[in-house]
């Protein structure tokens, strides 16, 4: 079946059997949404939906055969485009992979600037994430003034790394570049200009009662669902099962901070439905917010990167590392076999369980509330195909 | 923990389904036979001392030296905290496995993956059809052995290489 | 307006107009130069609001709108339709062609032919019709036709989508429209816009909002169904853009894709035209009486000015409203008409009635409760303007401790 237009759709019909009244609807590859190159056929009888297939695929580079083709070292900026949108995390999972192989210690100072990157990166990526489903539901406001402090994010990246989107930030063993007094007092003034902005933005929207008609009640994922399909990151919390990489399996000093997870409690309805997602992003701001003042306040002296050979080479071994992304659990499995290219890379993302959980629970949602479902899932298409 | 988990399997299965358990410097992992994959994740998924309930990552390697496609599966249990990674191989030439996608939901994506980018199919899968690459794809890429078709829907997949042609 | 007419046939020509035989000539010149005139204001209406909208809109994102084309950006709106003009004029290739080229021309005279009975001024009707509200709300339902026949000869079903959702929106809000216009026509005793106004008086409390608590609850919905009349945010379903990418209008391109847009900020002025003549006391100047103004042009220049302002805050207000609300889902829409909206109404209806028979609403009891009414009116415009004066003092303490610097700029200096 060809991948092309409107005629493959008449191929679809004797597979997915639509009944006299329904009609097999392409919500295409190109629509206005901030969500990427995704394709659904909807199966839908005017506005209820029958059955949503997502098609996936759209761009799918290769990722994980150029890994096998690449040096260890040369292979960062690639990890910065499986999601464009939380590039730091990419690189965070390929390099912790990396130095548990090889066995590289890395110093205290660098371990603290990722950790600040990070969760400079995870409040941006939440910021386009959160105002982008408020654009799907209908309020173009929000969306410009998320946009606005992202800004002030990608200026204090800019400052850190000098890339604004796709940072190739981490090395083997560190992190490139330094901090320095003026780059930390921007962090913090930009902290304490955003803190505020979030009570802000709740007033605007998130405790809008439209808003929250249109959200609450819409797509529950049930606990069983969410551990079943196996779910990560907000989506699983909003459910409310507690699970975040950074509490149950510490990674870099993630242990060395004070700070909670929030978890969906049906704030404004049921348990794991839309909003419950939605809000648990909001609040997860709040809580990078005071992990990046904690880091800041205990950054240590010294290195910021390990002496590690130009041309790494890895005995043979195998691991699992995974952090927790902005999307949930970014894992990496690295085969290694001695030379200077990894044999195999396998990038697990939390947008690919995500999808899959989509054909599921849609079985009778109308199409905007399938827009306000995808919103809230905060899918990304680049994570999904790699 | 894994010495824990393979103890117990070793006792349910009997020792010549549960071949081999390796004490690797980071993850520890268990050789399964492939016949019995599905009730060895059917037994550890509903296991009340183990409840390994989350699935985490299902990756295949290539290893055409050994003539074998190897799956690794790793699984996450939210009571106890741990991760149990488990191994099955299956041969080059006729690349079948059974499919887990009835007990953890989350395979069944993973195993679309796998049948698309290594060739590998699945039996009992609901829907076993190419995920990332087009319908009409030939080939299976994540391969050692891939070489790509020339032509694909009227298009050359090859280019001449510009530094030569623009001397 | 027969009256003008007359009064312009004789100051030009010096003769009476009944002795001569050129009448028929001159009454139908001066339809065709009323109607110009008429078209001219809502055309170029609607490219200025539409030029509004975005400075508005841009002002509320915290960015600057358009402010290159002409001193401040004034003519944005020429450029935009001079860009219109010049495009392809494409039509999709199955697309049904008749339809396709008819469509738009059912929404434009839809929604223009509804000027005609709008009173601008004291006597400044282009027609006195006896049925002048229901004409209005009547003739601008025949923009229903025009949306369905340009969804359905795209050839497209998400076009199609859109202009079903329409219909059945705007077609489902016609009723408490209606219904809600009914006390203000019993208190009236006439269906004609400009008896309408007469009946009402200049100061705040002689207004139809304050008159009684049914035409306050009749307003609010009369204000709510003539939002979805017009398929603003929050009923903005058929041009949604995330689901339906443009609704109805996403296959035409150029000039007939521009008249969906201008038809749809004429509406605008439509609607707030009405809820002003209707409930808000449309020309009356308040503290002179309806004798002094028919006698001095100038007083009646004045009442064009205050119909003016009056239009201009509820479009303003309208406006404000789309770029802060999310949009409602296609059931919650008709459930919000049909269970909330048509109820209420007819309890209003009825009350009203009740009020008219019973309670003496002309002398001071009335008059009290209307006072009180203003008050609370005025206390909520007070509150308003108290949270507006709040956020501006918030954000300009939150500017200057992000730049050390004093502040950005005075609130009178709009960007």
């Amino acid at each position: 079946m060809e991948r092309s237009g409107n005629a493959d759709l008449k191929h679809l019909k004797p597979q997915i059997a639509p009944f006299r009244e329904e009609m097999i609807l392409n919500m295409g590859p190109q629509h206005p949404s901030t969500h990427g190159v995704l394709n659904f056929l909807i199966v839908t009888d005017g506005e209820v939906i029958h059955q949503a297939l997502p098609n996936v695929g759209y761009l799918h580079r290769g990722f994980e055969k150029l890994a096998e083709q690449t040096p260890y070292t040369t292979f960062i900026p690639y990890t910065d485009r499986i999601d464009y949108l939380a590039a730091m995390f990419g690189n965070h999972a390929y390099v912790l992979a990396v130095e548990k192989l090889a066995e590289i210690e890395v110093p205290g100072r660098a371990e603290f600037l990722r950790v600040i990157v990070c969760e400079l990166n995870r409040i941006a990526s939440h910021l386009i994430s959160t105002g982008a489903l408020a654009l799907d539901i209908g309020a173009t406001t929000p969306f410009v003034h998320w946009i606005r402090e992202r800004e002030c994010i990608n200026d204090i990246m800019e400052a850190i790394c000098g890339a604004r989107l796709t940072y190739n930030y981490m090395r083997i063993g560190g992190v490139s570049r330094d901090i320095n007094e003026s780059i930390a007092d921007q962090i913090l003034k930009f902290l304490d200009h955003f803190e505020p902005m979030i009570d802000e933005y709740n007033r605007l929207i998130s405790f809008n009662e439209i808003f929250i008609k249109r959200l609450a009640n819409v797509a529950v994922i049930s606990q069983i669902d969410a551990v079943n399909f196996g779910l990560v990151g907000p989506n699983l919390r909003g459910s409310g099962i507690e699970m975040d990489i950074r509490k149950i399996m510490p990674y870099s000093v993630y242990d060395r901070f004070d700070f909670d997870v929030p978890f969906g409690e049906g704030f404004k309805g049921t348990l794991g439905d839309s909003y419950d997602r939605y809000f648990v992003r909001i609040l997860e701001i709040k809580e990078s917010c005071s992990i990046v003042r904690q880091a800041l306040s205990k950054l240590p002296k010294g290195n910021i990167k390990a002496k590690v050979k130009r041309k790494l080479k890895i005995k043979e071994n195998e691991c699992y590392s995974s952090v927790e992304s902005a999307r949930g659990e970014m894992g990496m499995y690295l085969v290694s076999d001695g030379t200077d290219k990894p044999y195999r890379l396998k990038i697990k993302t939390g947008s690919f369980t995500a999808m899959s959980i989509v054909e599921k629970v849609s079985q009778r949602l109308m199409v905007a509330d399938l827009i306000a479902f995808i919103g809230s899932l905060d899918v990304v298409a680049p994570e999904i195909d790699r | 923990m894994t010495q824990n988990i393979f103890n117990v399997l070793t006792q349910r299965f009997g020792a010549d389904t549960i071949l081999y358990y390796e004490q690797t410097s980071f993850d520890p992992y268990i050789i399964i036979n492939p016949e019995d994959i599905q009730s060895i994740c059917m037994y550890l998924r509903y296991n009340p001392e183990l409840k390994l309930s989350f699935f985490l990552n299902l990756s295949g390697v290539d290893y055409p030296d050994r003539e074998q496609i190897t799956l690794v599966y790793h699984i996450y249990s939210m009571a106890l905290k741990t991760t149990c990674v488990l191994k099955t191989s299956v041969s080059r030439e006729f690349p079948e496995l059974e499919s887990i996608e009835s007990v953890w939901k989350a395979a069944g994506w993973f195993e679309r993956e796998i049948y698309d980018l290594l060739g590998v199919s699945f039996i009992n899968h609901s829907n076993l059809k190419r995920i990332l690459l087009p319908e009409d794809w030939k080939g299976h890429p994540l391969r050692k052995d891939y070489r790509e078709e020339p032509v694909y829907h009227d298009m050359e997949t090859t280019r001449n290489n510009l530094l030569e042609t623009n001397r | 307006m027969k009256d003008y007419a007359d009064i312009l046939f004789e100051y030009l020509f010096k003769t009476s107009i009944e002795s001569s035989p050129f009448s028929l000539a001159w009454y139908i010149l001066f339809i065709f130069l009323v109607a110009g005139v008429l078209l001219f204001f809502a055309a170029n209406f609607a490219g200025i609001t539409s030029f509004i909208e975005r400075r508005i809109a841009a002002r509320i994102q915290s960015r600057v709108g358009p402010n290159v084309v002409g001193p401040q950006g004034v003519l944005q709106w020429v450029a935009d339709g001079i860009k219109l003009l010049l495009k392809e004029d494409l039509i999709p290739g199955r697309a049904d062609r008749f339809l396709f080229r008819a469509a738009p021309y059912f929404v434009f005279s839809g929604l223009f032919a509804a000027f005609v009975a709008l009173p601008f001024g004291y006597g400044i009707v282009a027609a006195d019709l006896n049925i002048g509200i229901y004409y209005i709300f009547a003739i601008t339902s025949l923009v229903v036709v025009g949306i369905i026949m340009g969804g359905w000869s795209s050839n497209s079903k998400w076009a199609m989508f859109g202009a079903f959702r329409s219909a059945a929106q705007i077609i489902s809000y016609e009723i408490p429209t209606a219904l809600s216009l009914i006390p203000v026509i019993m208190l009236t005793g006439s269906l004609s816009t400009q008896d309408i106004i007469i009946a009402q008086g200049g100061m705040p409390w002689d207004w139809y909002i304050f008159h009684s608590p049914f035409t306050l609850a009749c307003f609010i919905i009369f204000f709510i169904s003539a939002l979805a009349e017009g398929n603003r945010i929050p009923f903005d379903l058929p041009e949604a853009e995330s689901e339906l990418v443009s609704g109805y209008n996403t296959e035409y391109s150029g000039f007939r894709f521009l008249v969906f847009p201008m038809a749809e900020w004429a509406n605008l002025w439509v609607i707030s035209a009405m809820v002003t003549l209707t409930y808000l006391g449309g020309w009356q100047i308040p503290f002179v009486s309806l004798e002094t103004i028919s006698g001095s042009p100038f007083l009646i220049l004045i009442s064009v000015g205050i119909f003016f302002v009056k239009t201009s805050i509820v479009v303003f207000i309208v406006i404000q409203l789309r770029w802060t609300l999310p949009r409602v889902r296609v059931d919650q829409m008709t459930l919000l008409c049909w269970t909330y909206l048509v109820p209420i109404s007819l309890v209003a209806i009825v009350g009203t009635m009740v009020w008219m028979l019973v309670f003496p609403w002309d002398g001071t009891p009335g008059l009290l409760i209307r006072l009180l009414m203003s008050g609370i009116g005025a206390a909520a415009c007070l509150f308003y303007i108290k949270r507006i004066r709040f956020n501006y003092l918030n954000d300009k303490l939150l500017f200057e401790r992000l730049k050390g610097k004093p502040s950005w700029y005075p609130f009178w200096r709009l960007p």
